[in-house]
């Protein structure tokens, strides 16, 4: 039972892993993910100076934050990306 | 489909017209004359009532009115909801002449409206009739609006004054009232010839019971009151359109095809399934080839949210979502940034297949590689029967098991990841939405019935679905003050079920079925979420960014001043209710609201609610007091 657990999650990662393609660009991640609820240009994620850990705490429901829960949809590089277009002092 | 049957009644569609524009849609030859044969058969029934055979028609006497009620009876209209009177008084002249009819006041005319709506979807597609008075038109309008979205089959019944008086712009009549929400009606007519009143009457019930339903006005002018003479009675169900259309084989030979050779598909399902009645089947077919379903946008739960391929509600939020290579969209609309309710758009460099009734709603914004125009249920069943006649059972068991375990897992730990999310603040106070919702689930009945009005992230800690709990609403149509008056026509439908009305303090206020709920002895649950905030204008305010949210002040959406006593309110219309803040005693207020439900009479739980997004201790609003923007005490 054990290994055929692990077997699936080995499959999740491999088809659902997002992290098989080529990480996009964080503006365009933004644009497809954010921008419906923090608004174009990061206008409403400006108040956010914590760290990668705790953006990608964030974006995985770890934090007591009501946001919609991404676990799982970005990769590393990914959530690198985003936290970068979020925290540049003028984004795109 | 609506618009071309609209056209083809109004005569401005010939009869090869309509066939050749729902050939155009994908709909089959046949499918398209058998729709053709019912239209034309309610089409000619009257254009001289001469020759009718006398076995079916049954002549009456009486005025307007009469007209109307005989054949809303004969089309099985037991209940009428309606507004305080105004123009529409004569009716119930007719109403109390027919014992067999029972009318349901509301204090406002968009609580007839809800009424009739939930009376029409608890009972399965029985036809909701609400009495609307012309300028009471404007103050039902909102939950017209909410009934067409759900495609809920209704008759709005209006009067107006003599012909001789018309269209001279008096106080009530600057304008059509009728022609001001005509963008909320599937049909709608205006009858001014004594003759032609049953004629009518039964194209109104045929128009609005004919999927995809929606209301339909039917308006009657005073001297149609005053007219008497002798009317032909015919039996509705000789002007019944069948549903079930179906599509072309070979565009559901290639969107099976496209469901196999899809490597991570995806169904995303709406209302058409289950207004077509095409849940059960709809499971069949996911469980066929194990494919994960999400819920689009729509009223109702149209695959069980706790069954073991659900996804929950559609969202981008997803990995599935993002790395789905096909999207099936049944009987749903196309998931869009443009919905108020974040849903979509779709995911790029995803196939996507949608099929629906409704021509309008196929390929409207989004790239769709196939569109396909049928019944839900038609479509479900056909493509069920494709996918099997395509593959080898060994090759449907292969594709099963390789999927299955993937599927299942990942949904179970996005469950489990949620629960454990949930859990964290399982004990804090204001009680967390997670919390009331899965005390809720836990204590009512496996059958009850649950309305809920704007409240988008409750709906995935409930058991509903087919043979579950009856889900009616979050309402897509998003215009408040829906749930309570849909909950008392629910009750009205199914006296035998455990019913509940959920809503938040926002929604509540607009609500205004308190006193119809009380006298008419309707034993419904009441619960308010009670964050004192219109939470998610809010929450959204605030993760937008913008001067309000820098500064941690909203103007708009602060409820906690004055802190309304719902409980009181309730008791004014003699209705029990009580107040819960510890989370810890809320199964014990549960129980007692269910007890007293039992015993025949509405409760009302009014629970002290987290707000949401991140705007729990934001309580500033702008104080303003007209009392001291006074310079004389006056």
């Amino acid at each position: 039972m054990t290994t055929l657990r692990l077997l699936c999650a080995v499959a999740v990662l491999v088809i659902l892993n997002p992290a098989n393609g080529a990480p996009a660009d964080g503006a365009d991640l933004y644009a497809q993910f954010c921008q419906g609820c923090h608004n174009n240009n990061a206008a409403g994620l400006q108040q956010f100076t914590g760290s990668i850990e705790e953006f990608q705490g964030i974006l995985e429901g770890e934090r007591d934050t009501t946001m919609p829960d991404f676990y799982g949809v970005f990769g590393p590089e990914e959530v690198a990306e985003l936290y970068r277009y979020i925290r540049s002092p003028e984004p795109g | 489909m609506r618009s071309l049957i609209r056209q083809y009644l109004d005569e401005g569609l010939s009869r090869r017209g309509f066939i050749r524009e729902l050939g155009a849609l994908g709909v089959s030859l046949a499918s398209a004359q058998t729709l053709l044969a019912s239209l034309s058969d309610a089409q000619a029934d009257t254009l001289s009532d001469a020759g009718l055979d006398e076995s079916i028609a049954r002549i009456v006497t009486g005025n307007g009115s009469d007209m109307i009620f005989e054949t809303f009876e004969q089309a099985g209209v037991k209940y009428i909801f309606h507004g305080c009177g105004g123009g529409t008084n004569r009716f119930f002249d007719s109403v109390l002449q027919r014992p067999g009819l029972k009318n349901f006041l509301a204090t406002n005319e968009g609580q007839a409206v809800a009424m009739a709506e939930g009376y029409h979807i608890a009972s399965g597609g029985e036809l909701g009739v609400a009495m609307i008075p012309r300028p009471g038109l404007m103050n039902a309008g909102g939950n017209i609006h909410n009934a067409m979205v759900n495609r809920s089959s209704m008759i709005v019944l209006t009067a107006r004054e003599h012909n001789k008086f018309s269209n001279r712009r008096g106080n009530i009549e600057l304008v059509e009232w009728e022609d001001v929400l005509d963008p909320f009606m599937k049909w709608g007519y205006k009858m001014q010839n004594f003759g032609r009143v049953p004629e009518f009457t039964r194209r109104a019930i045929k128009v609005a019971r004919t999927p995809p339903g929606g209301p339909v006005f039917l308006q009657m002018t005073e001297n149609l009151y005053q007219e008497t003479g002798e009317g032909t009675i015919l039996p509705q169900n000789r002007f019944h359109v069948a549903g079930g259309v179906r599509a072309k084989p070979e565009l559901i030979e290639q969107a099976a095809r496209m469901l196999i050779e899809a490597e991570n598909p995806m169904l995303v399902v709406g209302l058409e399934v289950t207004k077509s009645g095409g849940q059960a089947e709809l499971i069949e077919l996911a469980e066929l080839l194990a494919i994960p379903v999400m819920q689009g946008l729509s009223a109702f739960a149209d695959f069980p949210s706790r069954h073991e391929l659900a996804l929950g509600w559609f969202t981008r939020f997803s990995v599935y979502m993002r790395k789905s290579d096909l999207m099936l969209l049944i009987g749903s609309q196309m998931p869009d940034e443009g919905h108020y309710v974040l849903t979509g758009p779709p995911a790029e460099n995803t196939k996507i297949c949608h099929i629906s009734l409704e021509p309008e709603m196929l390929a409207m914004a989004w790239p769709t590689d196939l569109s396909i125009m049928a019944d839900a249920r038609a479509a479900i069943v056909d493509l069920t029967e494709a996918v099997k006649s395509m593959l080898t059972k060994r090759r449907i068991t292969a594709i099963r098991a390789a999927r299955h375990p993937v599927v299942t897992e990942y949904i179970q730990a996005d469950r489990a990841r949620k629960l454990k999310r949930a859990k964290r603040f399982w004990d804090r106070t204001p009680i967390t939405y997670p919390r009331l919702s899965t005390e809720l689930n836990d204590l009512l009945d496996d059958d009850a019935i649950i309305v809920s009005e704007s409240l988008f992230d409750v709906a995935p800690w409930f058991d509903v679905g087919h043979g579950r709990k009856l889900q009616i609403g979050p309402q897509p149509g998003e215009v408040l003050g829906w749930a309570t008056g849909v909950a008392l026509g629910a009750k009205l439908a199914q006296p035998d079920r455990q019913v509940v009305a959920l809503s938040g303090d926002g929604a509540f206020m607009f609500q205004n079925a308190l006193w119809s709920l009380s006298r008419y002895d309707a034993p419904v649950l009441i619960v308010i979420y009670n964050n004192k905030a219109y939470n998610m204008n809010w929450a959204f305010n605030r993760t937008g960014g913008g001067a309000q949210a820098r500064a941690k002040k909203d103007l708009a959406t602060y409820l906690g001043n004055p802190d309304v006593d719902y409980v009181m309110w309730a008791k004014s219309h003699g209705i029990d209710g009580e107040g819960v803040t510890d989370p810890g005693k809320l199964r014990a207020a549960i129980k007692r609201g269910i007890g007293v439900v039992r015993d025949g009479r509405p409760y009302l739980l009014d629970v002290h609610a987290e707000r949401w997004g991140g705007v729990g201790d934001y309580t500033w609003h702008p104080e303003i007091s007209i009392a001291g923007m006074r310079t004389r005490k006056v």
